[in-house]
């Protein structure tokens, strides 16, 4: 029986080890802080799984305890981490209430972790024993990254028909996904509940195969790349008046296109009114309730992006873009959407 | 039976009385007092705040109504009959001292003149929290003891300690920023228009005495009992009491500044215009009317928006734009927010809520309009009051 658990362990570190690389190569040409999130927190996850192992080994009782509490606040981290990724490049963005309620389970998830009782040694040094409410903080902090992580994955579903891409996981198991994960939250806290001796890590397994089913999905999804899920749809660059280069993102960006004015307009808009509102620096944006047109310089050009919706992460992307258009100066087309494809789509 | 002459029984009062005090230790007056202060002052500031949104108010109010049970809990534990009680009297006092100071954090943070979008702040002080919380059920970082054989008192461990202190300290930093930003302090400006820094200096003191006793406490390896901390949250307290309860300059949230408000017909005809401060007045009214109907056509024809422009935005300046069918509201600042945003809101509620109000015709009936002068008086407040002073003193 110990042999089993032990050679399951061994199973559920390779299997950690290999997501964990595919979510390097998937992320690897990602904007740089947050690819470098993810692949922390997979990392996270091979060291939570590291430990149990320890865990398995160990022959003495307080030690044990330690690594069960370390453990534990590396599966916390672990989903932390992975939790903020998601929220930072949703096309949702910023749900702060349910990234502030993360916070703070994942906080006292960290205190509590140190506490005398939330996890105990019993009879079984290889499987120590939860506290209900100790098990129910992570059920919770698993339900809030369930929601997270699955609302982010349909959002991609969706973005495929703007981006024009062939989705390859179908929509409807993209939701079939995330009800089977709140029924498996769903048995997790009825678990903590009834069963108040449950072990810490019944469920490292599943963790493991779960999370390299999402590295998976991540790496064969073709928008995986995307630094931020939102529809954009065209970005132009704009010298004394006209539009020089266009790239169009969707179908939908094509009427900026037709626009045979669109330049003039925007220029003029950006030089009338800084005359009029007396002020020292150019326009940044203008927005409607469902368009946002975000303004750049890049050198005495202007860049204007069209979009959904406001966040700042799409700001530092566009400065970016400036910066490259500033230092490769693309003559052509070609050349400009070789830059926007780098940075706005990493294709 | 024994008659007691009117003497007799003053005299007995005062032994009473002095029996009393005898009793009431400081140890349990502190907080006392401090529970009566927090209640105050959250009725105040909830009546003050009575008609602004909860979408505005809602922090401030929760910040303020958890110091109740902050200080509550603790007159409760010090009277507890048994230990155990006692000590979950304390950690719910804690626990309520937790929300209190991320909602105060939360709240003053949107206030600040450029509000940005401060992630690790607002994360990790939620987490912080959060830890703290956790750590609440330790009896190594969180007990009671008995003192004078009288009342329990609290002692805290310096793991507990030390978030405590980053998540307060940090709280406090934010409030001050934005009391300070948000002309809060103009309550104690003098007649000709110069601001008294005492009472900054006051509130900056309190900031620095809190920490330099947590700070005490903490290298000490654990606080020896609360009450001090607790009369100098009781301090603030009566402050911001002051602030938000009474000073008619902070009834106007956002602290940006304001330049001009303008209604605008969908036809590109100026309608309305109020200024400020005259002497940076924005360009032609009728230039400023002709681009922003110009851009909203524009924009709401060939990109595909369902809706009209709601905000241009300059590195310095912008306009927040409130719609109706026929009319734009256009209120020119210098850095955009949420509160500013809330107050708009309000703002175009009321003036076309208003009894005299009327579509005007595309050639902009100018006069219909004079009540909304009025209307910016009511929302705007402390603005119109400051411009005007700032006038009268240059005059």
């Amino acid at each position: 029986m110990t042999d089993f658990i032990a050679i399951l362990l061994y199973a559920t570190i390779l299997i950690s080890l290999v997501a964990t690389l595919f979510i390097i190569l998937t992320f690897r040409k990602f904007y740089a802080g947050l690819g470098l999130t993810i692949i922390l927190a997979y990392l996270i996850f091979s060291i939570h799984f590291s430990l149990e192992l320890v865990l398995h080994n160990i022959t003495d009782n307080d030690q044990a305890l330690v690594v069960a509490r370390i453990s534990s606040v590396f599966l916390s981290t672990g989903m932390y981490l992975l939790h903020y990724f998601h929220d930072e490049i949703s096309a949702e963005y910023r749900e702060r209430k349910t990234m502030t309620l993360a916070s703070i389970v994942w906080g006292t998830i960290l205190g509590a972790a140190w506490l005398h009782g939330s996890i105990k040694i019993d009879d079984n040094i290889h499987a120590p024993v939860v506290h209900p409410l100790f098990g129910l903080l992570f059920v919770l902090q698993a339900g809030l990254l369930i929601y997270r992580v699955t609302s982010h994955i349909i959002t991609m579903g969706r973005l495929s028909d703007h981006y024009g891409v062939e989705g390859r996981i179908p929509f409807k198991y993209r939701i079939l996904i995330q009800r089977i994960l709140y029924i498996f939250v769903a048995i997790g806290a009825l678990n903590y509940i009834f069963i108040s001796d449950s072990p810490s890590t019944p469920f490292s397994f599943l963790i493991a195969v779960g999370g390299f089913l999402l590295a998976i999905l991540y790496n064969r999804d073709p928008l995986s790349s995307l630094p931020i899920a939102q529809p954009m749809q065209a970005l132009a660059m704009l010298r004394e008046g006209e539009v020089l280069y266009l790239h169009v993102f969707s179908s939908s960006g094509e009427t900026v296109a037709q626009q045979e004015d669109f330049g003039a307009l925007m220029t003029t808009l950006g030089q009338f009114y800084r005359e009029i509102m007396r002020s020292e620096t150019r326009i940044r944006s203008i927005s409607t309730k469902d368009v946002l047109l975000m303004f750049e310089m890049a050198g005495e050009d202007y860049l204007v992006l069209v979009l959904k919706h406001r966040a700042p992460l799409v700001r530092r992307i566009l400065r970016s873009v400036a910066g490259a258009v500033i230092r490769e100066n693309p003559m052509d087309q070609v050349e400009f959407s070789g830059i926007v494809q780098r940075y706005l789509l990493f294709e | 039976m024994i008659i007691l002459t009117t003497s007799q029984m003053f005299l007995l009062d005062i032994v009473l009385i002095l029996s009393w005090f005898n009793l009431v230790d400081v140890v349990l007056l502190i907080p006392i007092i401090a529970t009566v202060i927090a209640t105050l002052t959250f009725l105040l500031v909830f009546f003050s705040f009575y008609s602004k949104p909860w979408k505005l108010k809602g922090w401030l109010l929760t910040g303020l109504f958890f110091f109740i049970p902050w200080a509550g809990f603790t007159v409760l534990m010090r009277l507890a009959p048994n230990e155990n009680d006692a000590l979950w009297l304390l950690r719910l006092s804690f626990i309520s001292s937790q929300i209190s100071y991320y909602s105060s954090y939360r709240f003053h943070h949107l206030m600040v003149y450029k509000p940005t979008d401060n992630r690790i702040a607002t994360f990790g002080l939620a987490a912080l929290s959060g830890i703290c919380i956790g750590l609440t059920f330790s009896t190594n970082n969180l007990k009671v003891v008995v003192a004078s054989n009288k009342y329990y008192t609290d002692q805290f461990g310096p793991f507990l300690m030390l978030p405590n202190i980053l998540v307060g300290t940090w709280a406090a930093y934010f409030t001050f920023k934005a009391l300070s930003q948000m002309d809060a302090f103009a309550l104690f400006y003098d007649d000709e228009g110069r601001r008294n820094t005492i009472p900054i200096f006051m509130f900056g003191g309190l900031i620095i005495i809190a920490f330099i006793t947590m700070a005490a406490w903490f290298v000490q390896g654990g606080s020896s009992d609360s009450s001090p901390f607790i009369l100098i949250i009781a301090l603030a307290l009566i402050f911001l009491g002051i602030t938000y309860g009474i000073n008619p300059t902070s009834k106007i949230l956002a602290p940006q500044r304001l330049w001009s408000f303008l209604i605008v017909h969908t036809s590109g005809l100026p309608v309305y215009e109020h200024h400020f401060a005259k002497e940076e007045r924005i360009g032609e009214l009728a230039l400023v009317a002709m681009a922003i109907t110009a851009s909203n056509t524009t924009i709401q024809a060939n990109l595909n928006s369902n809706s009209p422009v709601d905000e241009i935005s300059m590195e310095d300046r912008g306009i927040i734009i409130e719609f109706t069918s026929d009319l734009l509201f256009c209120l020119v600042v210098d850095h955009n927010s949420l509160q500013l945003q809330i107050e708009m809101e309000v703002l175009v509620n009321r003036i076309i809520n208003h009894p005299e109000f009327t579509i005007p015709d595309a050639g902009g009936e100018y006069g219909k309009f004079a009540y909304v002068d009025d209307v910016i008086k009511e929302v705007f407040e402390s603005k119109t009051i400051e411009s005007a002073r700032r006038e009268a003193a240059r005059d």
